[in-house]
């Protein structure tokens, strides 16, 4: 069965699954699955990774992206 | 006094006898001698000449060795002092040119540092500038804050 891994800093309610799973079904697959994550070294925001598809939005890899593009000045 | 013929025909063979052999026994041999001598001293005179005019010449080829010689050493002094010159040239020179590069490569090599140096503080800035934010963000993002920033993004991406 097709599973969408979503990691956040914290548990989501209700409602933001509700959201989370309509856009699941709408971008990826209608019969995915969600996997829900926490893991707060990501700081805040939210990733999800459907197979070798990622989409991350999380705080963390922003600030790494920032952290990089500084460090290429 | 009288005049006996006899006898002075006898004086006068006897005379020229002993003239003859005056003649034969002494004369000639004396002026043998003479002529010997005489060209002895010519050939001794002719001799000298010849050594005295074997002198000058002489004389005259050590003369003109020492001016050659003398040509030669003041040719030879002064191209020496004419490479001595160019070689001392040279040296400054060459010492100049190194000098530059010496100098030239410090100075990029200071560049160099320099602008390490100052990347790395940069980059150390920067690190210690993300790693403060990081703490800090991560201290004071309120789950408000989290589900304002998740709505965003999901939003973002159902757009």
């Amino acid at each position: 069965m097709e599973e969408v891994i979503v990691t956040t800093a914290r548990n989501l309610t209700k409602i933001e699954i509700v959201t989370v799973e309509k856009l699941i079904h709408q971008r990826f697959s209608p019969t995915a699955a969600l996997k829900l994550v926490v893991d707060p070294a990501v700081i805040g925001g939210i990733k999800l990774r459907f197979g070798s598809e990622e989409i991350d939005a999380t705080v963390l890899t922003k600030l790494a992206t920032v952290n990089q593009q500084l460090l290429k000045v | 006094m009288d005049i006996q013929l006899p006898q002075i025909i006898f004086q006068v063979i006897n005379f020229g006898v002993v003239m003859g052999a005056l003649t034969y026994l002494l004369y000639k041999p004396i002026q043998k001698l003479m002529d010997e001598r005489a060209s002895r001293i010519v050939e001794g005179q002719s001799a000298a000449e010849a050594a005295l005019a074997q002198k000058a010449n002489l004389d005259e080829s050590k003369r003109k060795i020492e001016r050659e010689a003398e040509k030669k050493a003041a040719i030879l002094i002064e191209e020496a002092a004419k490479k001595a010159t160019e070689i001392k040239r040279e040296a400054v020179e060459k010492a100049r040119v190194e000098s530059q590069a010496e100098t030239s490569k410090l100075k990029d090599q200071w560049q160099i540092e320099k602008h390490q140096l100052t990347q790395d503080m940069r980059q150390e800035m920067i690190r210690a500038v993300m790693t403060v934010t990081q703490k800090v963000i991560g201290v004071k993002l309120d789950e408000k804050t989290d589900a304002k920033l998740i709505g965003d993004e999901l939003s973002k991406l159902m757009k």
